[in-house]
């Protein structure tokens, strides 16, 4: 009975994984193989022929980078505030970020938007960075992992002299490693996969990042695009297997307390 | 396992910040360089407008493109071609800017560059044919036959677009009908010779480029194996990645000075490398038998210095990698042993103190112990749950003795 559960838990697994992975296999191997055979011509186009696609991978990436530094610096000053300071309605506050955190792209867009508009910042790269710095998921995540860390070597850090800055950087931090590299891991990701903002704030196709001028390579060229698919999963794909554990533990972390 | 993905990801990177240097290069030279017509006043254009291939006659013109296919694109004329009976004129459209000549033959959708037909200059021109070629028979007053051996011709020419296309140089000398009715045969090719000269020039450049392409992979693939000991090897790894940036920024400065003429460049791929052996043979032929004026002889001549200086480049591009790698295993096989023989005498110290210390507290006969512990009472399980547990030796520290434990 014992050996049938675990054959049919394993072939659940795999095919899981197989329905998982079938669209990126399917678009790996349809980016060279053609009705013409196994060619690499987009291959050519994309990497060699023009720089427009890596152009525009490079200002993604740029962008990314911006949002993941810029969240991490606001989600360690919050999640510290809230791992470690007894304030009035702190409770209060940190149930509204997880209501914040759940709420659904599309919710807060116009809003967004109004504000962006009466800041002068549509159609300029600040429009997609400065919402997403403040997205709660990396607050919540870092308040968390801030959360283990004892209070009395907080307190001894403070008895040696250290002020709020210093217990950060010197003590919080480095004890919080999973959490800061989950928390700089999604909001890059997070970025990354942007599809809607940069549609309802950024007019010039220039701007676009690479998730959504993908839609707009124009049909002929549909090898183009899956090129250009297996372009945007390398950093994906890079980042996952290079700090997979850390995610793991930042995730289990956030879950756990 | 983390440190094959950092391996990977490094690769990847280099990969991709190089193929950005290159492609914004690769686009510029593969550009073709065009120079447009607009239609007179009822709507017709020179015949040499027309370009003929084995799909028939084609009318291209210009437009501005938008997303991804921003900047000056190609497109054809829907209404097809319409010739006059004397092959002087076509019937073009209104208000579009119609190319004319073109550095290759233009492919729909392709980005072009339009040439200011106001630079003009001389240049020299090479008629290469394995049959008469069919010359007009009164040639412009801005051409001179200037040698002539076989079929293939030399001519002298001033006052022309500085940017060669060949389908201009026939024009002018095959005239525009057999341009229009395509009547000129495959095997009659017009080079310049400041082109030629041009693209031999950059010969050495080339070299250089293969070297700065080839040797960081080679750097990588040897930084890999020293990874295995990364905390040992650092410097030497620190070294390696400094190098393959410092590659990177000459690439970078290296692809700036290459400047390979639009003639010269292949149809489709700037990689297929056929093409440049092929348009070399041909008008390499030509020159060869027209050795007889110096101006043939002379790019004979600088043709082959230079090839030299480009083998010479990438030969001693890839004696110096190899020179640099065989000292930094050295290097790193001499740092090896010196770790190890730290580590042996570091132990054999540890052991000598150890014993010393043993020694120092074995009692001595006739001495009065004062205390000693009840070798017949076991150990309290608590005592045996405080020791910590021994640390886990990793691969890298059996070898690799820090600096400070270093015997003085």
């Amino acid at each position: 009975m014992k050996k049938r559960k675990g054959i049919f838990a394993a072939a659940f697994a795999i095919l899981l994984v197989i329905v998982s992975l079938a669209p990126f296999v399917y678009v790996f191997f349809r980016s060279f193989i053609t009705v013409r055979g196994i060619e690499f011509q987009s291959y050519y186009d994309v990497f060699l022929a023009s720089p427009v696609y890596l152009f525009r991978f490079w200002k993604s990436m740029g962008m990314c980078l911006a949002i993941a530094a810029g969240q991490l610096v606001v989600s360690v000053l919050a999640g510290y505030g809230f791992a470690k300071y007894h304030f009035k309605g702190r409770d209060t506050l940190f149930f509204l970020l997880m209501i914040l955190m759940v709420l659904p792209v599309q919710v807060t867009l116009v809003p967004d938007y109004i504000m962006l508009n009466t800041l002068g910042l549509l159609d300029t790269y600040a429009a997609l960075i400065l919402p997403s710095i403040f997205i709660p998921l990396g607050s919540f995540i870092l308040t968390q992992s801030f959360r283990a860390i004892p209070d009395s070597v907080v307190d001894a850090a403070m008895l040696d002299g250290c002020g709020v800055f210093r217990q950060i950087v010197l003590v919080a931090m480095p004890m919080s490693k999973s959490g800061l590299v989950c928390t700089l891991l999604l909001s890059f990701l997070d970025g990354w996969n942007m599809v809607e903002q940069p549609i309802a704030y950024l007019k010039d196709f220039e701007q676009y990042p690479i998730s959504v001028a993908l839609a707009y390579a124009p049909p002929a060229d549909s090898t183009i695009q899956l090129v250009c698919c297996v372009l945007v999963v390398l950093p994906a794909l890079f980042l996952f297997a290079f700090f997979n554990r850390e995610l793991v533990e930042g995730i289990t972390l956030a879950e756990v307390r | 396992m983390k440190k094959k993905v950092f391996c990977a990801m490094l690769l990847v990177l280099w990969v991709l910040v190089v193929c950005t240097l290159l492609s914004i290069r690769v686009e510029d030279l593969m550009m073709p360089r065009v120079t447009v017509s607009t239609p007179n006043m009822d709507g017709s254009l020179p015949s040499d407008c027309v370009f003929s291939d084995e799909m028939g006659m084609h009318l291209f013109y210009t437009v501005e493109g938008t997303g991804w296919e921003s900047g000056i694109r190609v497109r054809e004329n829907p209404n097809g071609v319409s010739l006059d009976e004397d092959g002087t004129t076509v019937q073009g459209g209104f208000g579009s800017s119609f190319i004319r000549y073109a550095s290759k033959f233009p492919k729909l959708g392709e980005k072009v560059m339009i040439e200011q037909t106001n630079a003009r200059g001389a240049d020299t021109w090479l008629v290469v044919a394995q049959e008469e070629p069919p010359l007009v028979e009164k040639l412009p007053f801005n051409v001179e036959q200037l040698a002539k051996a076989g079929n293939d011709l030399l001519f002298g020419v001033t006052q022309v677009s500085q940017t060669y296309m060949e389908k201009e140089a026939q024009s002018t000398l095959f005239g525009l009908q057999a341009v229009a009715f395509n009547s000129i045969p495959p095997d009659v090719r017009v080079y310049s010779l400041t082109d030629i000269n041009t693209f031999i020039r950059q010969l050495p450049l080339l070299s250089g480029l293969l070297v700065l392409l080839i040797v960081p992979v080679i750097l990588w693939a040897f930084s890999c194996l020293l990874a295995r000991k990364a905390r040992a090897n650092r410097p030497f790894l620190w070294v390696n990645g400094a190098l393959a940036a410092a590659m990177v920024v000459g690439m970078a400065f290296l692809l700036h000075a290459i400047q390979i003429p639009a003639s010269m460049m292949p149809l489709d791929h700037v990689t297929d490398f056929s093409h440049y052996t092929q348009e070399l043979e041909e008008a390499f032929a030509g020159l060869r038998a027209l050795t007889a004026h110096p101006l043939a002889a002379e790019a004979l001549t600088y043709a082959g210095t230079r090839q030299n200086l480009a083998v010479g480049v990438l030969l001693i591009g890839f004696l110096l990698t190899a020179i640099g790698l065989t000292v930094e295993a050295i290097l790193v096989k001499k740092r090896a042993v010196r770790a190890e023989t730290l580590a042996r005498r570091a132990a054999k110290l540890r052991d000598a103190r150890q014993e010393e210390f043993q020694r120092s507290t074995q009692p001595v006969k006739g001495q009065s112990v004062l205390m000693e512990r009840d070798q017949t009472r076991p150990e309290s399980p608590a005592s045996t749950a405080a020791q910590p547990a021994p640390r886990k030796v990793k691969a890298d520290d059996r070898k690799y003795v820090p600096r400070h434990t270093k015997e003085k």
